[in-house]
């Protein structure tokens, strides 16, 4: 979600520009979100698990646990959840981007929008389901909050490029 | 004189789980077979009881691998050496 909803503001952005600098403009700004998550997932991860593994040395009075197979374990859950955040953040963020690179020549920012809000409802289905709490409510809320983010920037541009 | 079997009271995290640990202590040699009991869970922590049979262990090979997976030995809890395993009764 957040990897798609940045590109569509990325390419909200840079609307006025031509269709090639528009698809560079999207996938430079993926690829970059895409790696500062990955790092900062890694890094906030890393933090949090070690933090863990002193609360569990801390109970295990005096045991260091450096070295043994809960650190591997717990540093191999540190790379596995930042690169996931990484690789989920790229994959969202090209969504927008599809139908540049599909060569539709009319209405592309509006479908681009179209595709993220839908995409992000189905975060919301999903988040609902997982939670217990009512999908449709779930998914149109989540719809809701990618059309103002659009709907921020679009505004913004307007008034930047009419300005 | 050969070990066969031993009981011994350890302290392990929650991760791994208690399966980790038996896979890794019955991989070594001479272990015929490893019985995990879960006796005590705390928050951070569980204390197992674990039982290795087995001909000729070696304690010094298993005390290394529970250390490794991130177990601690609080006690050993009973030893059988000999030809052969008399069961309490």
């Amino acid at each position: 979600m957040d990897g798609s909803l940045s590109t569509v503001g990325i390419i909200i952005g840079a609307s006025s520009a031509s269709i090639p600098i528009i698809i560079a403009a999207g996938i430079g700004g993926t690829l970059a979100n895409g790696i500062s998550n990955t790092l900062s997932a890694f890094s906030a991860e890393r933090t949090d698990k070690y933090q863990e593994l002193r609360k569990v040395e801390d109970a295990m009075v005096d045991k260091e646990l450096k070295g043994s197979l809960v650190e591997r374990w717990m540093h191999k859950r540190t790379v596995v959840a930042g690169t996931v955040d990484g690789f989920a953040t790229v994959i969202g963020g090209l969504l927008p981007i599809m139908p540049y690179l599909a060569g539709m020549k009319t209405h592309t920012m509006f479908v681009s929008i179209g595709m993220v809000i839908v995409s992000v409802s189905f975060v919301g289905i999903y988040l609902g389901k997982i939670s217990r709490r009512n999908i449709l409510i779930s998914a149109m809320k989540m719809a809701v909050y990618a059309a103002i983010v659009a709907g921020i920037v679009y505004l913004t541009q307007s008034m930047i490029v009419s300005s | 004189m050969q070990l066969r079997r031993l009981l011994v009271d350890v302290l392990i995290p929650h991760e791994p789980d208690i399966f980790v640990f038996a896979e890794g202590l019955c991989k070594l040699d001479k272990v015929d077979g490893v019985t995990i009991h879960v006796a005590e869970v705390d928050d951070k922590t569980k204390t197992v009881e674990i039982t290795i049979e087995g001909e000729d262990l070696s304690f010094d090979a298993i005390s290394q691998t529970i250390e490794d997976i991130g177990g601690s030995i609080h006690s050993i809890d009973e030893v059988a050496v000999g030809s052969r395993i008399i069961l309490r009764k």
